[in-house]
């Protein structure tokens, strides 16, 4: 590797390492905090050093390349390398973005083997910017597998001239692409199983195993015998007999060996062995429903509660959520009974009868996940959580968890959004004032005032309420009424403003991957994928009654005003009763982005003048002109110097005490 | 009820001239009609009852008198949808125009599109007097060459923003048409086809959905085919009681009038007298509240042209396709062409075809992306085969999308030729010959990528403005222009030219000291071998039929009107071609 590479690789590693919020036992808040703002400032440094070194000395790189080749190839090569650790990408992007420009020129000089390589290579590096998007569903998603898999495709189709092939280095990586076809989402899932198949079919013929007799192929089949158990989808109806055959087949050769040994030794099964051999059991029609809930059942109740490994997460998020998803499946009277041959299914029956069961996993799972500490390496299975968590009276509202998922996960994200969350009532609060009427309509429900949502000071003072003494909204603001001269309704709207904002960019959750990526500016293609996060935001929130009211706010936080230019096309402004609000935190977000400084806190002095100025200037097209207005009142201006001096370290107080909500 | 309103017609003299003499003469000297003596039984014959009956037509008169009055009326006070439907086109492009200042191709593509609906506009101006003239019987059709997916393009292109407006489901599909240059009034057959599909467009509710289909139904060597166009749709739909009036003029149903939906009660009147009188027939199903569906069935001659429609030998194309009928359609259209496609219906199969075929050294002949790719975007597959392929493979896409738009991205991907749907066997079969002809560098077959340099015409104008602006236009095309300032001068230079040194020939008709007409006819008899067959265009600022007939009289092959109009002018190079 060239000097640059490793100083990148140096800096990507201390960045990461700095930029995590880290553990405060035997810390003192203040110690904690001083600490971590001096980590992020460095951070920042380092980050300006990692965009030199790729504006110049990356770039310089890359021309050479194509000019010379020799050591440039080498250096590269050893470059995108380094930046995979242990099946772990610590620059998938940059990862991708090396192995397009080694691609480019193996294909100018015709070189078959490079080319089949460095297809495979970008191949997994852009899947794995996928990875991490558990459960959603977007065309954009769709399109993106297709680029990886068309990469593979390429490589896989060079089997067919196998014998050929010189390099046996070479016809690995052609099988191992051929099987990698099958990575990813598809609408059918009979056709993943179908490639996986035929990839078994192949690894199992002598004759490439004679053409290749250096190669893993032992490896290879396992790996492609974990693909296809993958696969597997208990209320999928596209599988043929001979689909769920295969999978069986599959998970036979996966779970057999550690299923006789459990029986042998009577030990606790391992979850996430026995758990996909239970549910392929029931796919084929070897048990009933009654049965395998069973064994879910048995599984979760023996799992260790304070086991925070890998499998301990397994069994305490995936499976109770599994569980319950199952459940709500059998529930869906579109999911008719033709499907399923099990004479006891009950449908909505079962549901009722397990209802508190299904409380009590939910809120054991919400408890498990709250005593996780702060580490990213807990992202999967905590995306996997909020996607997969189903709220059901009596359990935590779905508002709560986001925000215990979002403090633990992504501190990073909390603190923002608090600080935008104060922003916006500020905001709201001053234009009330002025024009309360632009507020009509607003649905502020019942959701203001699930949970005790945080009464600060300065509202509950604006909002004329004395303290200690509760306050009671209406269902919503009926047009017309004068806001201002209900005091009660001028507090539900402001903590109707200040839930929405911390929950704006839950979204982000599922890009965390993208978002974390501190030590360059993101590519084009991230930018692209990030901009999903106000759907993915929306989705989250629409599906559970307690945040359905707020969805509006993080789909349409970057759509302009006037409709000509933002993200997603799916927002309408006109159409959305809660517009005015979008409209405050679409402002706060700009504000709180212009005035960043490292990630972590916020410019002082003339930036907030720049700040406004510029948003003056976007008034009627970017921001609604009666924010903009009340945005250049002296209150609201010191009364927004003083959030930015002091939002941080309050949300961060709140880190610190782990206490996420109110 | 017709030729009663058409006793009104001012034109005709009137009413009143025809009470008058119906009645005798003003001065009432005496009886001056005969008739009259009899009706007022003056003569003492059968004179209550006549009288009688004469009071009863004049009655009817009357009513008649009154009721035409007042749907002239609602006429007046109604303004013409049909008039709006190009109106809003012109100002929705204008305002994209504006928008959009700095891009070029934008700027030319709302332009073309402005050109297009000003144009069908001018002929829509024209509907009250097309049909006081097909009431008075002066109406004429005329038939000259046209290209049917041309006419066809133009109608979507005018239709389809209306129907984006109300977020309409509008699908047009091509079924087995076999001949698509044609003879007939182009002008007309669009003037139908945009007031149809217009109208489902008015009469469906937002959201609703509507399908155009175009076939031939009938043809062979005896009989000239007949081209069959349905528009249906699910919109209000009509009662049978209106079904029975629908294509009388000022007749509006009442449900549209209450509803507020703008018409004149003319367009579909035009449309059946139109129809019938190009030897058609127009037809309408109906139900209210479930949707119409309008079938106008109209034979058209095909033009003579002789063309080996084979120009391939069993080349292979790879298809990209996921929808079946549209796979379907693609391949009959490649196969008549000479042509052998290869279907695949996901990314990664095409990747892996053409990978194979590559390292085989047996690659297609190119490439063709569908609209469904099942998952994938259309540019991104491109940009993969473009890097597998190289620069030579050419790589066309199949798609209703605007092309303008995408233009810059696909051509960046990779993609060098587009071929819009509806989609015409012509132009699929033009497209691919063209990049293949180019080795696949040739721009997208859209107009005004044309270049013809190399190409010399001789015009023939005596206006020093208009011969100004004919040659700026076409020297935009590569085309170097000379000109004679009169008939006699354009057949001097013709004479004194070597054999093929002109390629083509404009030839005004009204011209001083010789008209285009007398030229004409000389340069087919000068003795000389490019004298008969050498092209010669006539220009002229009205197209009616009987100069139409006198241009071709004289040797003439085409006929355009004035102001000159540049892709009328690619169309007859195009069949030079």
């Amino acid at each position: 590797m060239q000097s640059y590479q490793k100083e990148y690789i140096e800096n990507l590693r201390s960045i990461a390492e700095r930029t995590t919020f880290g553990a405060t036992e035997g810390l003192s808040f203040a110690s904690w905090y001083q600490a971590l703002r001096e980590n992020w400032a460095y951070a920042a440094k380092l980050r300006v050093r990692s965009m030199e070194l790729l504006r110049t000395e990356f770039r310089q790189s890359v021309d050479n390349l194509f000019a010379e080749g020799g050591e440039e190839l080498t250096g590269l090569e050893e470059f995108a390398a380094a930046l995979v650790c242990k099946g772990d990408y610590l620059d998938s992007g940059l990862y991708c973005t090396i192995h397009q420009a080694l691609l480019s020129f193996y294909r100018t000089r015709k070189m078959q083997d490079g080319i089949i390589r460095e297809l495979y290579f970008k191949g997994m590096g852009l899947y794995s910017q996928t990875r991490m998007l558990l459960g959603v569903e977007h065309p954009v998603l769709d399109a993106y597998d297709q680029r990886f898999r068309m990469c593979f495709a390429e490589a896989g189709a060079y089997r067919k001239f196998f014998d050929e092939i010189e390099s046996e280095e070479t016809k690995g990586y052609i099988i191992r692409a051929m099987a990698n076809v099958s990575l990813g989402r598809f609408k059918n899932k009979s056709e993943k199983i179908g490639i996986v198949r035929h990839t078994i079919q192949v690894l199992g013929d002598d004759w490439y195993k004679n053409l290749a007799p250096g190669l893993p192929w032992e490896r290879f089949l396992y790996l492609t015998h974990q693909q296809m158990v993958s696969g597997r989808s208990l209320f999928c109806t596209d599988f043929s007999p001979q689909d769920l055959a295969d999978l069986m087949e599959s998970s036979h050769v996966l779970y057999d060996e550690q299923i006789e040994s459990m029986k042998r030794d009577g030990g606790t099964p391992n979850p996430r062995f026995y758990w996909p051999y239970c549910e392929m059991e029931y796919m084929c029609g070897l048990t009933a429903i009654q049965e395998m809930l069973g064994k879910m059942e048995m599984l979760i109740e023996q799992a260790n509660e304070d086991d925070q490994s890998v499998d301990g997460m397994y069994a305490q998020i995936t499976l109770p959520m599994s569980y319950c998803n199952i459940l709500e499946e059998f529930a869906n009277e579109n999911f008719t009974e033709r499907n399923f041959t099990d004479q006891h299914f009950v449908g909505r029956d079962l549901i009722w009868k397990k209802r508190e069961y299904l409380q009590r996993l939910n809120e054991r799972a919400f408890w498990y996940v709250s005593g996780l500490p702060a580490d990213q390496g807990h992202a999967f299975y905590l995306n996997q959580f909020i996607s997969s968590y189903i709220e059901l009276d009596g359990c935590p509202p779905y508002d709560e968890v986001l925000l215990t998922v979002l403090g633990k996960c992504t501190p990073d994200i909390y603190v923002r959004s608090w600080v935008v969350a104060k922003v916006a009532v500020a905001i709201c609060g001053a234009v009330i004032e002025e024009e309360p009427q632009i507020f009509d309509g607003v649905p502020i429900g019942a959701g203001a005032w699930a949970g005790g949502v945080p009464a600060w000071e300065s509202v509950r003072g604006e909002a004329g309420v004395p303290a200690g003494e509760s306050v009671r909204g209406e269902a919503f603001v009926p047009a017309g009424e004068d806001v201002r001269g209900t005091k009660q309704m001028r507090a539900a709207l402001l903590r109707f403003v200040q839930k929405g904002a911390m929950l704006h960019d839950v979204g982000l959750l599922h890009f965390y991957h993208i978002h974390s990526i501190r030590n360059r500016e993101l590519f084009q293609e991230e930018q692209e994928l990030l901009r999903l996060h106000t759907y993915v935001g929306w989705e989250m929130l629409e599906k559970r009654k307690s945040t359905r009211e707020y969805a509006d706010l993080a789909l349409g936080h970057h759509v302009w005003y006037n409709g000509a230019k933002g993200y997603p096309d799916e927002y309408r402004r006109t159409e959305s009763p809660c517009r005015c609000v979008v409209d405050v935190i679409t402002l706060a977000s700009f504000l709180t982005r212009k005035m960043d400084s490292d990630g972590l806190s916020y410019r002082t002095g003339g930036a907030l003048d720049e700040a406004v100025a510029e948003a003056v200037g976007e008034e009627g097209r970017r921001f609604y002109p009666p924010l903009t207005v009340s945005l250049q009142g002296r209150k609201l201006q010191e009364n927004l110097r003083e959030i930015f001096q002091n939002g941080v370290g309050e949300a961060c107080r709140r880190l610190y005490d782990g206490t996420y909500y109110d | 009820m017709a030729e009663d309103r058409k006793r009104f017609n001012v034109s005709d003299g009137g009413y009143g001239n025809k009470y008058e003499d119906e009645r005798g003469p003003k001065n009432g000297d005496g009886c001056g009609h005969k008739d009259a003596d009899k009706r007022v039984g003056m003569d003492g014959s059968g004179g209550v009852a006549r009288l009688l009956e004469e009071n009863r037509k004049l009655r009817e008169e009357l009513e008649d008198a009154q009721s035409a009055s007042k749907a002239k009326d609602v006429f007046l006070s109604n303004m013409s949808h049909d008039i709006r439907t190009p109106m809003n086109a012109i100002m929705g492009m204008t305002t994209i125009a504006l928008s959009h200042i700095d891009e070029k191709n934008r700027v030319l593509d709302c332009l073309g599109k402005i050109q297009t609906a000003s144009s069908h506009l001018m002929s829509l101006i024209n509907d009250v007097l097309d049909m006081s003239h097909i009431e008075s019987g002066k109406m004429t059709i005329h038939k000259e060459p046209f290209s049917l997916p041309d006419v066809f393009h133009d109608v979507v292109v005018i239709v389809r923003p209306q129907a984006e407006q109300k977020k309409q489901a509008l699908k047009f599909e091509i079924e087995d048409i076999r001949e698509e240059e044609l003879v007939g009034d182009a002008l007309r057959i669009r003037q139908v086809l945009v007031n149809i599909i217009g109208n489902a467009v008015k009469y469906t509710q937002e959201g609703g959905s509507i399908r155009v289909v175009l076939r031939q139904v009938l043809g062979g060597e005896q009989k000239a085919p007949v081209f069959e166009f349905v528009c249906q749709d699910n919109g209000m739909g009509m009662s049978e009681e209106f079904l029975t009036r629908v294509f009388l003029p000022f007749e509006r149903a009442g449900n549209t009038t209450q509803s507020k939906i703008e018409g004149t009660g003319l367009g579909l009147a035009i449309c059946h007298r139109l129809v019938v009188q190009m030897g058609g027939e127009i037809r309408v199903e109906s139900r209210l509240g479930e949707g119409s569906c309008f079938t106008v069935a109209i034979p058209l001659e095909v033009q003579d042209i002789h063309e080996n429609q084979k120009f391939f030998s069993g080349e292979t194309v790879l298809v990209v396709e996921n929808d079946a009928g549209q796979v379907e359609k693609i391949c009959g259209y490649l196969r008549d062409g000479g042509l052998r496609p290869q279907v695949v219906g996901k990314s990664v199969d095409a990747v892996t075809f053409l990978t194979e075929t590559l390292y085989e050294g047996n690659a297609p002949h190119a490439v063709l992306l569908g609209e469904d790719l099942d998952g994938a975007y259309a540019l991104d597959v491109a940009a993969c085969l473009r890097q597998i392929a190289g620069k030579g493979l050419p790589i066309l896409l199949v798609s209703e999308a605007d092309w303008p738009q995408m233009e810059y991205r696909a051509v960046r991907a990779g993609i060098n030729g587009f071929v819009p749907c509806p989609l015409f066997r012509s132009r699929l079969i033009s497209a691919i010959r063209g990049l293949a002809a180019d080795g696949g560098k040739g721009s997208a077959d859209c107009p005004g990528g044309a270049d013809y340099g190399g190409k010399r015409f001789l015009l023939a104008e005596d206006n020093l403005l208009n011969q100004e602006i004919a040659i700026e236009l076409l020297s935009d095309m590569g085309i170097a222009i000379e000109a004679a300032d009169n008939g006699e001068e354009a057949v001097r230079m013709f004479a004194e030219s070597k054999p093929g040194y002109y390629d083509l020939i404009l030839m005004d008709i009204q011209m001083p000291v010789m008209d285009g007409y007398e030229a004409t006819r000389r340069i087919r008899a000068l003795d000389r071998e490019d004298a008969a067959d050498i092209c010669i265009v006539a220009m002229t600022a009205n197209v009616f039929a009987e100069d139409v007939r006198r241009s071709r009289k004289a040797g003439m092959d085409f006929h355009l009107a004035k102001p000159i109009d540049v892709k009328k002018i690619e169309e007859v190079l195009q069949k030079l071609a």
